[in-house]
């Protein structure tokens, strides 16, 4: 299976009863590191997620996951899925139904056992193994149905909001698992916690009204080395702009909307170790009486997003 | 495995137990009553003639020419079959689909076995429960009439209605696999299942029909093989257990396209 992409869409489409949810959508993802899928509310990215999954099928077009049709007889227990709202069944303690979910994938009962004991252990719920659904919080309940997709040793594992409803603490737990096991699989992330995505993904693929607005490198769309944001006291003057577009280099000055206070300078590209540009641009701001409280690398993902979706853009 | 986990969930379950209790007291209660003296008084020719004019002749022939007491379980378990076997099998995909829970599973087994499986836990527990009942039924025909020296052809009529209505269960089963899989919800797939089968069987008694077409829409639902097991011969009625085959292969084929088809 070497050089199949792990997901490649033709002219993939899906239709609701009123409404156009994907338009003819041209995708091919790559194994490697792991790939964010995002876009605001209504963007089509819950759909696009459920027909990868095979839980919708497509009205037009096809799609491919490791080189079938989603859900085909081939990829049971190569593609691991985290479903958003999918509930475990009631009653029955959760180490007994991870080893349910093991045997289907081929497991012994004894090894199977053992696998949803490994499950329960990456996922920091050894003790709960015994409890039922009802006697565990809404949070567990997440880290449970994590545990699941990491079951046996699937090629690709799609995760639904992996974050979701997580305290800080654990999700940052769950973002290191997800970290630690980068290696050995891909993952196919959709989250509406871009600061998620932008901490765990290489690749971002971004949606919006049911079509790819764009489809790249994290590390490029963010402007890591073309670019500087700051988060300023005050909105800037608008004179700022005309200040530092004098800066040699500067490319283009983005100001943020009124009440943001925010601030986006792009400049030709200085590579990993140049820093000309931003020192000059640095002098600017402090020469304008410009205050700021933070400077960041690069624009944030989620600024970029919100950019890239806002209405009429 | 899927059916094997099917079964122990259904027997731990709420849904499961209190069909199970629900099942296992009404028939206690028929038996209580046929043991205490109802059978008895059943093959008498006073009861026999309130039969056929409350029923019709071939019942009462059946309760004079059978073991009272397992004809008379026929004929209550045929009118009761479809009620015990649409709570049985109600479920079956529908709480798959309603929670979900089917996301969890459809990256494992193909939607065939999850089908499948769900198809052959319900008429398991049904063909069990009827099993069970009708081992008690043939055990109190027994106490009831085995002093007459014809306790073979207890056993043997016995295993025939046991036989039969295991049979006549498959096609309910078969038919709540569709609503299930229509409905996506328990409660949604009973209230259709039961008021379905009430309101066809309810409306196919009424309307005044004649001819063909009577024929015809006695047969649209299973109960149209009714009167077929109530008769005393062999013959009929294993023309109407062969006649449950085409009620379950196209409720079966029906609620597989629903399955297969849909979003989950």
């Amino acid at each position: 299976m070497a050089g199949t992409p792990i997901i490649k869409t033709e002219h993939l489409g899906r239709d609701f009863v009123k409404k156009r949810a994907l338009d003819s959508i041209d995708l091919v993802l790559e194994a490697g590191a792991p790939i964010g899928l995002v876009g605001p509310n209504g963007a089509g990215k819950t759909t696009f997620f459920s027909v990868l999954c095979g839980f919708l099928r497509p009205t037009r077009g096809t799609v491919e996951v490791l080189g079938r049709p989603p859900l085909h007889r081939d990829l049971h227990g190569r593609v691991a899925i985290l479903p958003q709202d999918a509930q475990f069944v009631k009653g029955v303690p959760v180490l007994k139904q991870l080893a349910m979910l093991a045997e289907l994938q081929g497991f012994s009962a004894k090894a199977a056992r053992d696998e949803a004991a490994r499950v329960l252990q990456l996922v920091l719920l050894a003790d709960a193994a015994k409890k039922t659904p009802d006697m565990l919080s809404h949070g567990m309940l997440k880290r449970i149905a994590i545990a699941q997709a990491f079951l046996g040793a699937p090629e690709l594992v799609l995760l639904d909001e992996p974050t979701a409803g997580l305290d800080p603490a654990t999700a940052s737990e769950m973002k290191n698992l997800i970290r630690s096991l980068d290696k050995e699989r891909t993952f196919v992330i959709s989250s509406h916690n871009l600061q998620d995505i932008e901490e765990l993904c290489g690749t971002v693929v971004i949606l919006d009204r049911g079509k790819i607005v764009e489809h790249r490198k994290v590390s490029e769309l963010v402007g890591r080395t073309n670019c500087l944001t700051f988060r300023l006291e005050a909105d800037p003057p608008e004179s700022i702009v005309a200040q530092l577009t004098a800066v040699a280099q500067v490319t283009r000055v983005e100001l943020g909307r009124p009440g943001e206070r925010r601030l986006a300078v792009h400049f030709r590209d200085e590579g990993e170790g140049g820093n000309k540009t931003q020192i000059a641009v640095l002098q600017a701001l402090t020469a304008a009486g410009v205050a700021m409280i933070e400077m960041t690398r690069g624009q944030s993902l989620q600024d970029k997003v919100i950019e890239m979706t806002r209405p009429g853009v | 495995m899927l059916i094997r986990h099917d079964l122990r969930q259904t027997l731990s379950s709420a849904r499961g137990l209190l069909f199970l209790v629900f099942f296992g007291l009404f028939w206690a209660w028929i038996f209580s009553k046929l043991a205490g003296g109802w059978a008895e008084k059943l093959g008498t020719p006073q009861a026999g003639f309130i039969v056929s004019w409350i029923f019709d002749n071939e019942i009462a022939r059946l309760i004079k020419e059978r073991p009272a007491t397992l004809a008379a379980y026929l004929v209550v378990a045929t009118t009761l079959t479809p009620l015990f076997a649409i709570l049985a099998s109600c479920d079956q995909t529908a709480t798959d689909l309603g929670t979900r829970h089917i996301r969890f599973l459809i990256p494992r087994v193909g939607r065939a076995e999850i089908f499948t499986s769900r198809l052959i836990g319900a008429a398991v527990l049904i063909g069990v429960a009827q099993l069970l009942a009708g081992i008690a039924a043939t055990i109190v025909a027994l106490v009831v009439h085995g002093g007459e020296g014809n306790a073979g052809a207890i056993v043997t009529y016995g295993a025939q209605v046991t036989g039969f209505l295991i049979l006549y269960s498959m096609p309910i089963v078969a038919l709540m696999s569709l609503v299930s899989a229509s409905m996506a919800s328990i409660g949604l797939s009973l209230l259709v299942g039961l008021g379905g089968y009430v309101l066809l069987a309810a409306t196919l008694s009424w309307v005044p029909l004649e001819g063909t077409v009577a024929t015809i829409a006695s047969f649209v639902i299973p109960s149209g093989l009714k009167p077929y097991l109530l008769r005393p011969e062999l013959g009929p009625a294993l023309a109407a257990c062969a006649g449950t085959l085409p009620y379950i292969a196209l409720y079966v084929f029906l609620g597989w396209q629903v399955f297969r088809t849909r979003d989950t």
